[in-house]
């Protein structure tokens, strides 16, 4: 079963394309990557789907229900968690804050005026849990702008799977990191479980490799090729446009 | 510090729940007007410091407040106590109403939205003169004595301090701080934020309209002044005065404020020159207003 499904999804911003009638699936428990030159559309299409953008035309849908057009909160509250390209956090808050707030979303009771937030001992419990899961443990009293680039994406992370999401969006999960912490999430990513499926862009093609079951390439915004990794390096056509290999 | 800033409180407590025997009838009722206005100013603190929402049409629910005990006072003789409840009863529907248009806008758009309808308040007061008695305003029933309003006064605001104080705490007081720090986030994670800021509005414009109540039955008048923008802005300058984004902060900078207000111009007319100076020194040099500033001094000395 397809997991989530992109029916001609398009999105354009005035003449330019950053969408181009595409059309996706991704099974279920599968590490898909998308890849693709700078501006091919990649967080574009992201972003459709975490519902941040709203697509011009076409359809999306995730595990069989439409989703096309929900705002993000709807969309996470499906199933859908996500990280940033650019961290996206709560930079003045404690590691530790940062993962409960996003914990409390679906686990807590948002609502509660009264009962101190610690009080909650299934949230602290399952903040914590995820804290030691993205290897954070040890520093969820820091401000998270006092971590390092590496460990606020490891964060990110964090903040996304607090959403219990059975798909997770990753937009460029290494960006920015030095090449110690990149093996380091490659690790992490491994690690898993496979019940959790993964759509990921990234830049960095040997993370792609180790990682992805299948790889899509975009271009332009349009649908190049989707298939498995050794598929995508012989494929001439992407050797061509992205890789610019084939002369 | 905790101990420490226990005792402070206590100490403060006792001291104001003497003031009705230490000062005259025109210092208690100066304090009164302190008191009230704290919980005015912590009341937009909500919104300003800890939900990120930068309201400058506040006075909307202090005047709401003020004129509901007064006209429900002056027309069908209702004890004022039951026309601070009806008042409160009153600014939920209308700040849910207001709020509801204001915060689909953000940033500028969202400051001008809120005076605006601030503004229209101040002007239904002016024209509705069979109500509201127009320019010349409204004779509001009284609490009581002047002592028995002091001591109502403190304890509303001791009821509103611990409650917001409890709020900031709990897990809606996190999810709107998570607001004002990245709103994008929030909506990400889950939060349906609209929701959460409309409700931060409510509480604030609730606890406004408390502060208004108060201020009816201690000065016994009501005019269209309360609905003004001045009044909104200078809830904002207490705000950023005392130090955004805490409770103890708004309510120092109301002090700060009214006793500038009332000693400096007993002396010159132009004691709006040295608020408007002590602010623009406030925000240039003390970022955090002037709790912040001491707080950051004490954690500085008491750190090993």
């Amino acid at each position: 079963m397809s997991i989530l499904r992109t029916v001609d999804l398009s999105r354009s911003f005035g003449s330019l394309l950053a969408t181009d009638c595409v059309n996706l699936a991704i099974e279920a428990g599968e590490r898909h990557a998308i890849i693709g030159p700078n501006g091919a559309g990649k967080t574009s299409l992201l972003n459709q789907v975490g519902g941040q953008l709203r697509p011009s035309s076409g359809r999306i849908f995730f595990k069989d229900r439409e989703i096309t057009g929900l705002p993000p909160e709807r969309v996470c509250k499906l199933g859908i968690g996500r990280t940033f390209q650019k961290n996206n956090l709560f930079t003045r808050l404690s590691v530790f804050d940062n993962v409960r707030l996003a914990v409390l979303a679906r686990r807590g009771q948002p609502l509660n005026a009264f009962v101190p937030v610690t009080r909650f001992a299934a949230v602290e419990e399952r903040t914590g849990e995820i804290l030691v899961q993205v290897g954070l443990a040890d520093r969820r009293g820091a401000a998270v702008r006092s971590l390092s680039y590496g460990e606020q994406r490891q964060v990110e992370i964090a903040i996304a799977l607090a959403a219990d999401p059975e798909l997770l969006l990753l937009d460029e999960p290494t960006a920015g990191m030095s090449p110690a912490e990149t093996a380091q999430m490659v690790e992490f990513v491994k690690g898993l479980p496979r019940t959790l499926t993964i759509l990921m862009i990234e830049h960095d093609m040997q993370v792609v490799f180790s990682l992805a079951d299948r790889i899509t390439v975009l271009h332009y915004g349009r649908l190049l090729a989707t298939g498995a990794p050794a598929e995508i390096s012989r494929n001439e056509a992407v050797q061509e446009i992205y890789l610019g290999t084939a002369h | 510090m905790g101990s420490t800033s226990r005792y402070a409180g206590v100490i403060l407590l006792a001291a104001l729940a003497l003031v009705p025997l230490w000062l005259g009838d025109y210092g208690r009722s100066l304090v009164t007007e302190t008191l009230l206005f704290c919980i005015f100013a912590m009341s937009l603190d909500l919104l300003m410091g800890y939900t990120g929402l930068i309201s400058f049409g506040h006075a909307a629910f202090f005047g709401l407040g003020a004129y509901t005990v007064a006209v429900l006072g002056a027309l069908f003789g209702i004890h004022p106590v039951l026309g601070a409840l009806a008042a409160i009863c009153l600014a939920a529907p209308v700040a849910v109403a207001i709020g509801f248009f204001c915060i689909r806008a953000s940033g500028v758009y969202f400051i001008m939205l809120t005076l605006a309808f601030a503004q229209l308040l101040y002007t239904v007061s002016i024209k509705w003169r069979s109500v509201t008695g127009g320019d010349d305003g409204l004779v509001a029933p009284r609490l009581g004595t002047g002592e028995q309003t002091y001591f109502a006064v403190l304890l509303t605001l001791l009821v509103v301090y611990f409650c917001l104080r409890r709020l900031i705490a709990s897990p809606l007081g996190q999810v709107l701080i998570g607001i004002r720090e990245n709103e994008a986030r929030m909506r990400a994670a889950g939060y349906a934020t609209a929701r959460y800021k409309l409700l931060s509005f409510m509480i604030a414009g609730c606890l406004g309209a408390t502060a208004g109540a108060l201020f009816a039955m201690h000065n016994g008048f009501v005019s269209p002044s309360v609905l003004f923008w001045m009044l909104s802005g200078e809830g904002m300058i207490m705000v950023v005065l005392g130090g955004m984004g805490t409770l103890v902060g708004p309510m120092i900078g109301a002090a700060v404020f009214l006793l500038l207000k009332h000693f400096v111009s007993l002396h010159s007319a132009h004691w709006e020159l040295l608020v408007g100076a002590t602010f623009i020194a406030c925000v240039m040099f003390f970022k955090q207003g002037i709790y912040g500033w001491f707080r950051e001094r004490w954690a500085r000395r008491s750190r090993p």
